[in-house]
């Protein structure tokens, strides 16, 4: 009972990760229609600049936090004016593959500077240790991942649901000409977008480099995963990227201790048997 | 005043617009009736900037509108009505109605709004599309007027309604009128349309072929509704 309770901790910390890349996907995918295969080289990137900005200036966990996400929301944005925005007139598949592309000129670019292995960087001492409840020990840093993880997204959530940019958002992700139609200057909106969605994989970065090797493909691990969950929670819904993003770690963290054999395909037979059931995935629906 | 002439539109290789030449002076509400594919939408939609390849000349009030895209056009003043409402489900009916910019003074305030159309104070806080049809069509005006459209282009807003609906669009036509307000109006019931415009253009395939009066329609009546195949 007690070895199941903290697995479903370690599930939800996990989740967290898969929450945050998920909603900038889910953000991402519903403004511009683009499948941003970059997301986990920019996740990697948010690490790589908590690492850099740490030794290079001597900023600390607190505030690459804060510096971290809005540096690769720049790099996003320079990616998106140069490349992204040529291709949002034609077929989607170009900007996958664009952005593929993309993926692998980061990768390669960073392990061209720190090698395969990765750089350490560990968490600052206000987060250290661990908090002990009954019988259970829970590491001060991954509570504070999942609590962090949890306001970001009901931060996002509110902006979305309650302000006039969240309802620019969501009307031009259901309806983008109708939307300019009505005299709502779209495009306007696309690079802050994506910057904001940038932002929160380069956010997950931040959070992951105390916890997981720094390294240069750490995105490439996380990025299948993270496509599943989107199509799991429906394409552009932002409800059910973050509930499921959290299901998901939930369901990997419990299967790689019951049957670890199944434990990293789970996802995926999670994934097509929703496909079956509900094409438009849990929160999504058809037009 | 809208003017439109020589409009012609392709989709892709395929021309579907031919020459429609039409006049709306302010004020004004004109219809424009043809028949299923005859060009009507894509007529509306290229005067929004919507639809972009076309050729043609579009002067609202001086202003040339061909280059122009849809957002600007909308800031000049013109409300769109799309053939299927363009409620969205994933705002509330406040917030579709709140969703455009005002772009003039004369624009009205919410209180007026919910004034004129009760249903949609009621269910303000719905998701758009729990509204029932006719109370959709309702939004999709209202939205119109909030945003403080001088023409407002209608396509079809009768399709699909009760015919107690279609009356109360008419009475809400008569409102627009009242208020100077001018109307492009796509209409298929031709019984329904001598009852609220002024004017009408009859639309054959992709080509504005006559332009008629109310006498003249209710005179030709049996010989439109054979034209229109209803
Ligand atoms: N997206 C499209 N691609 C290709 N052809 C189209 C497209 N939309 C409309 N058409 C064609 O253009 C012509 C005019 O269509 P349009 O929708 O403007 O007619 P309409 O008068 O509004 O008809 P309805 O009364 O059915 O609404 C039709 O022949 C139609 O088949
Ligand atoms: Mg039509």
């Amino acid at each position: 009972m007690e070895n199941l309770l903290l697995q479903v901790f370690n599930g939800l910390v996990n989740g967290a990760f898969f929450a945050l890349l998920s909603l900038g996907l889910a953000v991402i995918f519903g403004m511009l229609r683009v499948v941003n295969f970059m997301h986990g080289a920019l996740y990697m990137l948010g690490a790589f600049a908590t690492y850099l900005l740490g030794t290079s200036a001597g900023v600390s966990f607190w505030w690459a936090l804060v510096l971290a996400p809005l540096a690769v929301a720049a790099v996003g944005i320079v990616l998106e004016r140069l490349f992204l925005r040529r291709l949002y007139d034609v077929d989607p598949l170009y900007n996958l593959l664009l952005t593929f592309g993309l993926t692998l000129v980061l990768q390669d670019t960073m392990r061209l500077r720190f090698g395969i292995q990765g750089v350490p960087y560990s968490a600052p001492s206000l987060l250290k240790g661990a908090i002990v409840w009954g019988n259970l020990l829970f590491p001060t840093y991954r509570l504070f991942v999942l609590g962090f993880s949890v306001l970001i997204c009901l931060l996002t959530w509110w902006v979305i649901e309650w302000t006039r940019v969240g309802m620019i958002v969501r009307a031009a992700t259901e309806n983008p000409g109708l939307t300019r139609a009505l005299g709502i200057d779209v495009d306007r909106w696309v690079p802050p977008v994506f910057a904001f969605g940038v932002a929160l994989a380069a956010l997950a970065g931040v959070l992951a480099a105390p916890m997981r090797n720094v390294s240069p493909l750490m995105g490439a691990d996380l990025i299948v995963t993270t496509f599943a969950i989107v199509v799991i929670g429906g394409l552009g819904s932002i409800l059910g990227s973050v509930v499921t993003g959290f299901l998901v770690g939930v369901i990997v963290a419990l299967g790689a201790v019951y049957y670890p054999p199944v434990s990293n395909t789970l996802v995926f037979v999670l994934m097509a048997i929703i496909l079956l059931l509900r094409p438009a995935g849990l929160f999504g629906s058809l037009e | 005043m809208l003017q439109v002439e020589g409009l012609q539109a392709w989709y892709g290789e395929s021309q579907v617009l031919h020459g429609v030449d039409l006049e709306i002076h302010d004020g004004q509400i004109v219809t424009l009736i043809g028949r299923n594919g005859a060009g009507k939408t894509t007529t509306i939609r290229s005067i929004m900037g919507i639809h972009r390849q076309k050729r043609g000349r579009l002067i609202l009030d001086g202003v040339d509108l061909a280059a122009l895209p849809p957002q600007r056009i909308a800031r000049l003043g013109v409300g769109y009505v799309q053939d299927d409402r363009g409620i969205y489900s994933g705002l509330t009916v406040h917030e579709n109605l709140v969703l455009p910019p005002v772009v003039s003074p004369d624009g009205w305030d919410l209180d007026k709004i919910y004034d004129a159309f009760p249903p949609l104070r009621a269910r303000a806080r719905q998701p758009g599309t729990k509204l029932s049809g006719g109370e959709q069509q309702m939004l999709a005006i209202a939205r119109v007027l909030r945003m403080g459209a001088k023409l407002l282009l209608l396509d079809e807003p009768t399709e699909g309604l009760a015919p107690i609906l279609v009356r109360r669009v008419g009475e809400i036509l008569r409102e627009i009128k009242a208020h100077h307000l001018t109307v492009l109006l796509v209409e298929q019931n031709l019984r329904f349309a001598v009852t609220v415009a002024d004017h009408h253009y009859l639309i054959v395939n992709g080509r504005t072929v006559e332009s008629l009066s109310n006498e003249e329609v209710e005179r030709r009546e049996q010989e439109l509704l054979e034209y229109l195949g209803v």
